[in-house]
């Protein structure tokens, strides 16, 4: 449906047309200014914010700001850190003795290792509830992902009814669909109960055996759990997913292509389009 | 002089030296040497003997056709701890016989001087092998040498502290031998043990030699109730060394219930080893920090033997399923393992209040410098050998049975939906006629 537009490229030179009134020019102008963006390496929330108000679809949307991607990069690398060196535990007594550092030093290494990469996890889970509190950008997040059951059902149920072919159309998500908010929640849920836990077994002369036990217990399942939730569902959505596969470039670059805002995010592109002002020169939709 | 040697194979010839009162043999000899030497043999002098035996080249045929020379060099022999006894006092068949005498000669028996020893010898495992006929059973001789016998305190003797392993090696190390005879230990395996070590390589003195646990003479087999390394002995015979792991071993449940005369009861060998037995510090150690698990093991997760004294069975299983287990597992030296609670040499039953695993002390055990340093009374409650599997406790049964329903459904309703997401997925792009979005 939008193949054939292409507002950068359709975006002509004043002289060559003429300007055939103010808001034409005004833009023109501000089309060839996001042209400029782009070319100069802008972001792809001010390209498209200047594309819009020019009434020009863009390419790219922002998905992931700068500041979303940087959380998001520590906490891949602080889960992968935790996952590794956390189940290296469950390693077979056999394959120990063939691993470099075998002994002390593996040992050791484990356990500074999953420590260092849990405070971080920490840490960022401390950042983020500022930033969910007190950033204009964090505070439209939470807001998004505020669990509304009975939509967020229906939506899920939408949707699964499309995939068994139950139904004609699928679900028209937001910006945030369900499966955000229950990846989102579950992470929330998830570093709770690894960090509580995970604090009373770093403190372990505090704490009696039982206290001990039991904490060393749900670390263990939680972390199966976050894992194995991990690999079903975030593997399938950034990696497995038609669209995506072999894995989305989101979360490096922020952006999301145009194809696949009006695939996964029509409601949300619907409405930035509609928000824009409609010209002769706009687009169709 | 000597051509009765190798005339005499397999006749049980027996020749004997004391190693126990080498003075006082020397004194008997040399007035058997004034008394009778000089007086009785008057038909042979050394010179005579000499006068043939002194020459290179002179040989004899055996039966089986095969020349040896009976050359005899007479500055080691006078050098050797009998080189002031004359040739006929051990050869005493050639004592008056014409010259030259025949080739038939009768064997040495060197039980005239060195009856003590003898007697000894008697009662070892290896003079039973000779008088059975076994021809690798070995005789003085086979240990002492011939005529160049050597004080066992000269570092050039054979059985010189120093140099006794490898005399026994000689047999000892010998795959025939081990597997005729049965035989446990062997020259190898020794010699890569720390006692190996510090006699071989190091040249410690004050380290066990072959003798020092087998004895010198009256060598019997372990097996045999009456050896010194006999499973009721052996702690004895360790102890003379180490007198005092023998006396923190005796105080400790190990020792007492040997002493009882139970015979699962751990003695020395069972933890520490046999012939192969090195330092703790050692990674090959049987009590290395990261394999004194398996050490305990062979006896404490054995059903039969903790049945009889009615342990529990699952402790070393709850031990490596603890944290402490699995870093043992990998390998860390600074992780608890038994020893680390229970003690080693000195290791009492819970019930005993100088016990360190009694629940009065635990604080202090737990709390040790290396350890957990600060912990308190509220970190030595609860159950130390938890089971986190096969467990009988309700919360951590509540615990798994939550996380198992929640694995389940979670993950299964992921896989579910995504699968059904994929298909609409397919159904979307399909209806677009999308098959990639474009690169960016």
């Amino acid at each position: 449906m939008a193949e054939k537009v292409k507002p950068h490229m359709a975006a002509q030179p004043i002289e060559g047309r003429g300007p055939s009134s103010a808001e034409q020019i005004r833009a023109q102008v501000l089309a060839e200014m996001a042209e400029d963006l782009k070319r100069r390496g802008f972001g792809a929330a001010a390209v498209a914010e200047l594309m819009l108000a020019a009434g020009r679809i863009p390419d790219e949307f922002e998905r992931l700001s700068v500041n979303q991607r940087v959380q998001h990069l520590i906490l891949l690398v602080s889960f992968t850190v935790l996952c590794v060196t956390g189940f290296a535990l469950m390693i077979p007594t056999e394959r120990l003795p063939t691993l470099p550092f075998a002994g002390d030093a593996l040992f050791d290494l484990r356990g500074l290792l999953h420590r260092i990469a849990a405070a971080w996890m920490v840490g960022l889970a401390f950042y983020h509830l500022y930033y969910v509190t007190f950033t204009r950008e964090g505070r439209r997040d939470l807001r998004d992902l505020m669990i509304r059951p009975l939509a967020d059902m229906a939506e899920a149920r939408d949707n699964l009814r499309y995939g068994l072919g139950l139904r004609d159309e699928p679900p028209r998500f937001d910006r945030v669909t369900y499966k955000d908010k229950l990846e989102y929640w579950a992470l929330v849920w998830g570093t709770v109960v690894m960090t509580v836990t995970g604090i009373v077994l770093w403190s372990e002369s505090l704490w009696s055996l039982r206290v001990l036990d039991i904490c060393r217990a749900i670390h263990g399942y939680e972390a199966i759990l976050a894992a194995l939730a991990i690999v079903a569902w975030h593997i399938y959505n950034v990696h497995l997913r038609p669209g995506v596969f072999p894995m989305s470039k989101t979360w490096i670059d922020g952006k999301i292509s145009r194809e696949e805002m009006i695939e996964e995010h029509p409601l949300e592109y619907e409405r930035l389009v509609m928000s824009c002002r409609r010209k002769e020169s706009g687009p169709e939709e | 002089m000597d051509t009765t040697w190798e005339a005499s194979e397999g006749e049980g010839e027996r020749c004997y030296e004391s190693s126990i009162r080498a003075g006082a043999r020397l004194v008997a000899a040399g007035l058997a040497l004034v008394l009778f030497g000089r007086a009785v043999a008057s038909a042979q002098t050394d010179e005579e003997c000499l006068a043939c035996h002194a020459d290179k080249e002179i040989v004899k045929e055996l039966s089986s056709g095969e020349l040896v020379s009976v050359y005899v060099d007479e500055e080691p022999l006078r050098r050797s701890v009998h080189g002031f006894i004359e040739c006929v006092t051990c050869h005493q068949d050639l004592a008056d016989t014409e010259l030259p005498h025949k080739s038939e000669t009768e064997a040495v028996d060197c039980t005239g001087c060195h009856g003590e020893v003898a007697e000894a010898y008697e009662r070892s495992a290896h003079w039973q092998g000779v008088r059975q006929g076994e021809s690798a059973a070995p005789r003085c001789r086979d240990c002492h040498g011939t005529h160049y016998v050597l004080a066992k305190e000269n570092p050039e003797s054979s059985v010189y502290r120093l140099n006794l392993p490898k005399t026994c090696g000689a047999c000892h190390d010998n795959p025939d031998i081990i597997s005729r005879y049965r035989l446990r230990g062997s020259f190898s395996s020794y010699a890569g043990s720390i006692h190996g070590k510090a006699v071989l390589q190091w040249g410690l003195t004050v380290a066990a030699d072959c003798a020092d646990c087998h004895e010198a003479h009256d060598v019997k087999r372990g097996d045999d109730p009456g050896s010194p390394v006999a499973r009721a002995n052996v702690a004895a015979t360790c102890g003379r060394c180490h007198p005092g792991s023998l006396s923190t071993w005796r105080r400790g449940v190990h020792g007492v219930i040997a002493s009882e005369g139970k015979s699962e009861a751990a003695v020395c060998t069972d933890c520490h080893g046999e012939h192969s037995i090195r330092a703790p510090v050692d990674r090959g150690s049987s009590v290395y920090v990261t394999r004194i698990v398996d050490t305990c093991a062979k006896c404490h997760a054995n059903r039969e033997i903790v049945g009889r004294f009615g342990l529990p069975l699952d402790r070393v299983s709850t031990y490596r399923e603890s944290f402490h287990g699995v870093g043992t597992k990998f390998g860390s030296t600074v992780v608890a393992n038994c020893v680390s609670c229970h003690g080693h040499h000195e290791i009492k039953p819970q019930s005993d209040p100088s016990s360190s695993i009694n629940p009065a002390n635990l604080k202090q055990t737990c709390g040790q410098p290396r350890c957990h340093l600060g912990a308190t009374d509220l970190f030595a409650k609860g159950t130390v050998h938890v089971s986190f599997t096969g467990t009988d406790d309700k919360i951590l049964m509540a615990i798994r049975a939550i996380y198992v329903f929640l694995v389940g459904a979670t993950i299964g309703g992921m896989i579910v939906h995504n699968t059904v997401d994929y298909m609409g997925k397919r159904r979307l792009r399909r209806a677009a006629k999308v098959r990639q979005w474009p690169k960016r």
